[in-house]
């Protein structure tokens, strides 16, 4: 396995370019970062803000120019995404492109410059009110579109309720806070509020930019000089926070919506964290658990609640890193909640117990061994093994990989004790069952 | 090996072969200095493919029950002990899944080592069939959570009654994993007269990328196929004839959704039955479609800057034997105004022409999406089997791009988008009063 290992530069005090040269590839990929510690407020605005900052500039003022200019581009994607990486916010800007080798004959398009320079437009050059303040009918605009994408968070009932149990799990923590905010803080935004973040925002934050294709880093780091020339934000150390703590007792939420499927949530937090220095062998043992729980082909879950039992068609499950928090969704048939959580905390109990066999752990390891070998091959997966590394003390993916083969059954028994039933949410499903009519 | 060929592009640097193996598999490979190797083993055998002969006593024809083709593919995962096929390629450290679409049913692979031992599973997995009452029983239940959960979800309801407006006798208007009526209908033997008929080698094409040879690939059909190669030959099947217009040009349905959501679609039927023509009209709907729905033309935009839709927005286009369209789909408040505006700016672009430069921008992002394809096994692969299934060649889609007009465009938009062949299919929200005027 021979996964690039990312070049470091710091281009300033604030901003670190993490630069991956690869022939591999006829795309490039480009992803800006900025974080700043987690706050009911200023998150949901950061977002609108974004959002704003996404319908034009000074050199574009318009969207349909900036789409225009994207399509020139070879038809480079701009996505902007909006994350949590354990208690701070992030949200991030990733442009893939073509790269200039595979231009039409004859034209030489400068796709990665020309996309940074559309990314600094967009960042350090929005249209600005002759007061310096965003312009009030592009806020508006993008309070209706942020306060209809609210509304419309139970249009997607599976991640509707993956968001209702973190949200619930970690009440008045940040990691449980809405991203999106409410309706009632969106109403109350205006141009100054934005502008004063975006100020805020741009002088101060934490800036992690990745790259992965065929260009040399020094090329890419004086690109990025280039376009961002006027950039000089001031360091922002981010602070550590300590992980979710469990309740005494589990705490169990049930909401009815209209729907024909019922969504099942279990949560476990377990306080084992991605951190280095401590809790030795238990977080690659927290990593292997959730494979072979739920991600691997052939997982246990998938087995006994999907083929033995036949009560669902999906069971996710997920592995929160920076907070130690282990997660299950399945979509289910209402009546067959009682018989679906049985049987999850069945196989989660009969782990704790010392019931896992060596073959299962085999399965997983072999599993997780396959998903790092592929890192090579995606430019997305590299860009984001390296984001949610631990920066104090990056681990190569070589390195990581040896310390979740070398996990044991006794690791993985030892590490599943220490995952406590924190919170069951579930979206109950209430649309009365439709008499299918007989269609032959 | 048996009409063995290779085809390369000069543009891309790289190649592939393309073989016939004796039992009739097509075979393509695709070598790519990759860590994961990639196979897909697609059979001609989908949701709107209806046998008319079937053995005494089975539902044939129209009147086969919805949902076969995908039941069959949640089947083929079972092995001989009932247990499922899954744990054979876990130990293999490979992944295994399969879709099934309209006109096939894929079956798919990736893995970093053991490759062959992954291919050799997966060809195992496509030849015999296991079932028995209780396991069909069980999948009816596993299946039909399937459908609830496409069920909940309002886009993808939207789409599928813009689709049922849309025919009215195609099998594109019906569900792939049917009805939880439907479904209960299937039993093990008419799984088994289905895989009979349809999963033979004839109607099979295994596409492979990744760090191997073309020997490899052989190497490993000979020893699985020489000794029980599945026998069969191809049924006949139907596709009823399409009337031009729309069966029905609106329709609504309830949810729990915030706003109401539209999709419009407009019919095709001069669908053509030669693969390249097939092919080329399928090019030239999808620059259509970028020319006159991208977000960054005046349709979008125009709509957006006065908040009439969301940036929740899609648009595309779907071919296939005997059917095909455009769809255009969205949030907004007020569906029926959208709609009006897009009756209008159909008119409008008519009647003053497309511009070559909008052709041209969009000649382009269609050339940047295709060079994109190959960055990645599974996107070969997966386009190594369309086109191979789709009866046409990889590399022939740039000569094929640059050799299409804006007049061939212009003519497309002339004879498609008349008004009785476009659709409105709107999901409201469960208390709204929203009716079309």
């Amino acid at each position: 396995m021979t996964t690039p290992i990312p070049v470091t530069i710091h281009i300033s005090d604030a901003v670190t370019l993490y630069a991956i040269q690869t022939k591999r590839f006829k795309t490039s990929r480009l992803s800006i970062y900025t974080m700043m510690p987690a706050d009911e407020i200023d998150a949901p605005l950061s977002t609108l803000l974004f959002g704003v900052l996404r319908r034009g500039s000074e050199k574009y003022p318009r969207l349909s120019l900036l789409n225009r200019r994207l399509d020139d581009l070879y038809g480079t994607t701009l996505t902007l995404r909006n994350f949590l990486r354990g208690n701070d916010h992030v949200l991030s800007f990733t442009a893939e492109m073509l790269s200039d080798v595979y231009a039409l004959e004859g034209e030489h398009p400068h796709i990665l410059e020309g996309t940074l320079e559309l990314m600094a437009e967009m960042l350090l050059h929005p249209i600005r009110e002759e007061t310096g303040l965003l312009p009030t009918e592009t806020v508006e605009s993008e309070k209706r579109a942020m306060m209809d994408s609210i509304r419309a968070e139970i249009n997607d009932t599976r991640s509707y309720a993956a968001t209702r149990l973190r949200q619930i799990m970690c009440e008045g923590e940040p990691f449980g806070l809405s991203l999106s905010g409410s309706l009632p803080m969106m109403e109350k935004v205006t141009s100054e509020t934005l502008t004063r973040l975006l100020d805020q925002r741009l002088n101060s934050a934490c800036w992690e930019v990745y790259y992965v294709g065929s260009e040399h880093p020094e090329q890419v780091a004086d690109a990025f000089k280039h376009a961002f020339a006027s950039f000089a934000p001031q360091t922002l150390v981010l602070s550590e926070h300590p992980p979710h703590i469990p309740p005494m007792i589990p705490r169990r939420v049930e909401e009815s919506f209209p729907v024909g499927q019922g969504k099942l949530c279990m949560a476990w937090s377990s306080g084992i964290t991605d951190t280095i220095s401590s809790h030795g062998n238990d977080y690659p043992a927290a990593v292997v658990l959730c494979e072979l729980l739920g991600i691997m082909q052939s997982s246990l879950l998938f087995r006994r609640v999907r083929e033995e039992l036949g009560l669902c068609y999906f069971c996710d499950t997920a592995f929160e890193g920076k907070q130690g928090i282990l997660s299950v969704t399945v979509g289910i048939h209402p009546q067959n909640r009682e018989n679906a959580e049985a049987e999850i905390l069945s196989v989660m109990e009969e782990i704790r117990e010392g019931k896992l066999s060596e073959e299962d752990l085999n399965l997983a390891k072999l599993s997780l061994e396959n998903s790092y070998r592929q890192l090579p091959d995606s430019p997305a997966a590299m860009e984001s093994y390296w984001f949610w590394q631990d920066h104090r003390r990056m681990l190569l993916p070589t390195e990581q990989l040896s310390r979740l083969m070398a996990v044991t059954c006794a690791d993985v028994v030892r590490a599943a004790r220490k995952f406590i039933l924190d919170t069951v949410y579930f979206l109950n499903a209430t649309k009365p069952e439709e008499v299918d009519e007989d269609d032959g | 090996m048996t009409d063995s060929r290779v085809y390369k592009s000069p543009l891309l640097g790289e190649q592939y072969d393309d073989m016939r193996h004796s039992c009739g598999l097509r075979i393509l490979v695709y070598p790519k200095e990759m860590e994961t190797a990639y196979a897909m083993l697609g059979v001609g055998y989908g949701a709107a493919d209806t046998p008319l002969k079937m053995p005494a006593g089975l539902p044939k024809g129209d009147m086969t029950p919805l949902g076969v083709a995908h039941f069959l593919e949640h089947k083929m995962f079972e092995g001989k002990d009932g247990a499922s096929c899954d744990h054979r390629f876990a130990a293999l450290g490979a992944e295994v899944n399969a879709y099934t679409s309209y006109d096939r049913t894929v079956y798919y692979i990736s893995c970093t080592k053991n490759f062959k031992e992954a291919l050799a599973e997966l060809i195992n997995l496509v030849s015999e069939l296991h079932v028995t009452r209780a396991s069909v029983s069980r999948e009816q239940d596993i299946i039909s959570e399937e459908i609830r959960m496409n069920d909940d979800s309002p886009f993808e309801r939207c789409y599928a009654e813009m689709l049922r407006a849309m025919y009215h006798h195609h099998r594109v208007r019906e569900e792939i994993c049917g009805t939880e009526a439907s479904v209960k209908k299937i039993t093990p033997k008419l799984l088994k007269a289905h895989f009979d008929a349809f999963y033979c080698p004839e109607n099979m094409v295994l596409a492979v990328s990744g760090r191997m040879t073309s020997q490899d690939v052989w190497d490993v059909v000979n020893a699985v196929w020489d000794q029980k190669c599945p026998a069969g030959s191809l049924p006949e099947t139907s596709v009823l004839p399409e009337p031009a217009i729309a069966h029905k040009s609106y329709t609504e349905m309830k949810m729990q959704v915030a706003k109401p959501l539209f999709c419009i679609g407009v019919k095709d039927v001069d669908i053509p039955q030669n693969p390249n023509a097939l092919f080329r009209r399928d090019l030239c709907m999808t620059i259509l479609s970028e020319m006159l729905f991208s977000r960054s033309g005046d349709f979008y935009n125009d709509l957006f800057e006065v908040g009439s839709i969301t940036p929740t927005y899609a648009y595309g286009t779907a071919i296939g034997r005997g059917y095909g369209y455009f769809a255009v789909s969205g949030e907004g408040d007020d569906p029926t105004l959208i709609y009006r505006k897009f009756c209008d700016y159909v008119a409008s672009v008519k009647e003053k022409g497309l511009s070559e430069e909008d052709f041209e921008r969009s000649r382009r992002i269609l050339y940047a999406d295709y060079i994109t394809g190959f960055d990645a096994t599974e996107d070969i692969a997966q386009s190594l089997i369309t086109y191979a299934m789709d009866g046409v060649e990889l590399f022939d889609f740039i000569p094929t791009v640059k050799s299409i007009t804006l007049q061939e465009i212009t003519q497309l938009m002339k004879t498609c988008f008349d008004p009785s062949r476009f659709v409105l299919s709107v999901v409201s929200p469960l208390d709204s009063e929203y009716v079309k005027e």
